[in-house]
């Protein structure tokens, strides 16, 4: 399998980590149900099939997070975006 | 060949000399030496202005992985917002003071001149040798002079960059993993013949 990283291009993933699900939110530690929710968010996972939103880190490269979606059935990559986008645009 | 190297202890580097069949180097590699180089990072929200300054003072900022050389420098770009500097005939110390002196408050320095060991790679069967071990696709037509990768090769991290089309590839390595990647090119190479360079002589 091959991510195309959005600063690298085209990797091997054994360069990279994988976190696992991009789709949670971390929840608000204020509310009354907080310590359902957080125990939800840490370690109730879906097992969903086909596209799903992955954290993946390019250890091995830019040494960005980044978000990438791939169908789990095919590991195909549907889309690759860096995890925190940039705030900085340099004139090429 | 498995006993090429038996004589080298894993933990120095491989000796300058020649390896695989006699008279024969479709490699040749050689350790560069005298570089000063620095890592150069923008701090948040600074990378477009700061890339714009130091292109302007004669050091060419660009935010891709791509080898710019001038007269004086090469910058690599390792990561977003992020370089690696190069400079030739200068100490480390010089270098990170001329750096600082240009970007000011919007980068973070370090002086990596004693960090890294450099070794270009050249020859005819240069490229069919790092293919044994480069995951990046290295044909002309997808890879050239210029470009750059920061990249894993036989497990050990490195950045490489083309720094000429004949082809020639300089690979930057931390210092302590220098004696695994040359075990690995030296193995690598051996089938072409391989003529190593500057490395001592164990
Ligand atoms: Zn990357």
């Amino acid at each position: 399998m091959r991510i195309p990283c959005p600063y690298c291009g085209s990797r091997d993933a054994h360069e990279f980590a994988y976190l696992g699900d991009a789709t949670l939110t971390r929840p608000d530690p204020a509310a009354s149900d907080a310590a359902e929710a957080f125990h939800a968010y840490a370690y109730l996972r879906e097992n969903p099939e086909g596209a799903h939103r992955e954290y993946w880190y390019h250890a091995n490269g830019c040494r960005r997070w980044l978000v990438v979606t791939r169908n789990t059935r095919t590991h195909e990559i549907l889309g690759v975006a860096f995890a925190r986008p940039s705030t900085d645009e340099v004139p090429a | 060949m498995s006993d090429l190297l038996a004589h080298v202890p894993h933990t120095r580097l491989v000796p300058e000399g020649s390896y695989g069949p006699e008279g024969k180097a479709g490699v040749r590699a050689r350790q560069v030496l005298g570089l000063a180089v620095a890592t150069l990072t923008a701090r948040k929200g600074k990378a477009a202005d700061l890339a714009r300054r130091l292109c302007a003072a004669g050091l060419p900022l660009v935010d891709a992985p791509k080898a710019v050389s001038t007269m004086a420098f090469t910058t690599i770009g390792t990561g977003p917002g992020r370089w690696l500097i190069l400079a030739e005939g200068m100490t480390g110390t010089a270098l990170l003071a001329h750096l600082g002196s240009l970007a000011g408050a919007d980068a973070t320095l370090t002086d990596q001149s004693d960090a890294n060991l450099i070794v270009e790679v050249t020859g005819p069967d240069a490229r069919a040798t790092l293919a044994k071990g480069v995951a990046v696709d290295l044909h002309p037509s997808a890879f050239g002079a210029g470009d750059a990768a920061t990249t894993v090769v036989s497990h050990v991290g490195v950045t490489f960059w083309q720094s000429d089309a004949a082809p020639a590839y300089r690979f930057m390595v931390a210092r302590s993993f220098a004696p695994a990647f040359l075990r690995w090119l030296t193995a690598s190479a051996a089938e072409f013949g391989i003529a190593l360079s500057g490395t001592g002589r164990g």
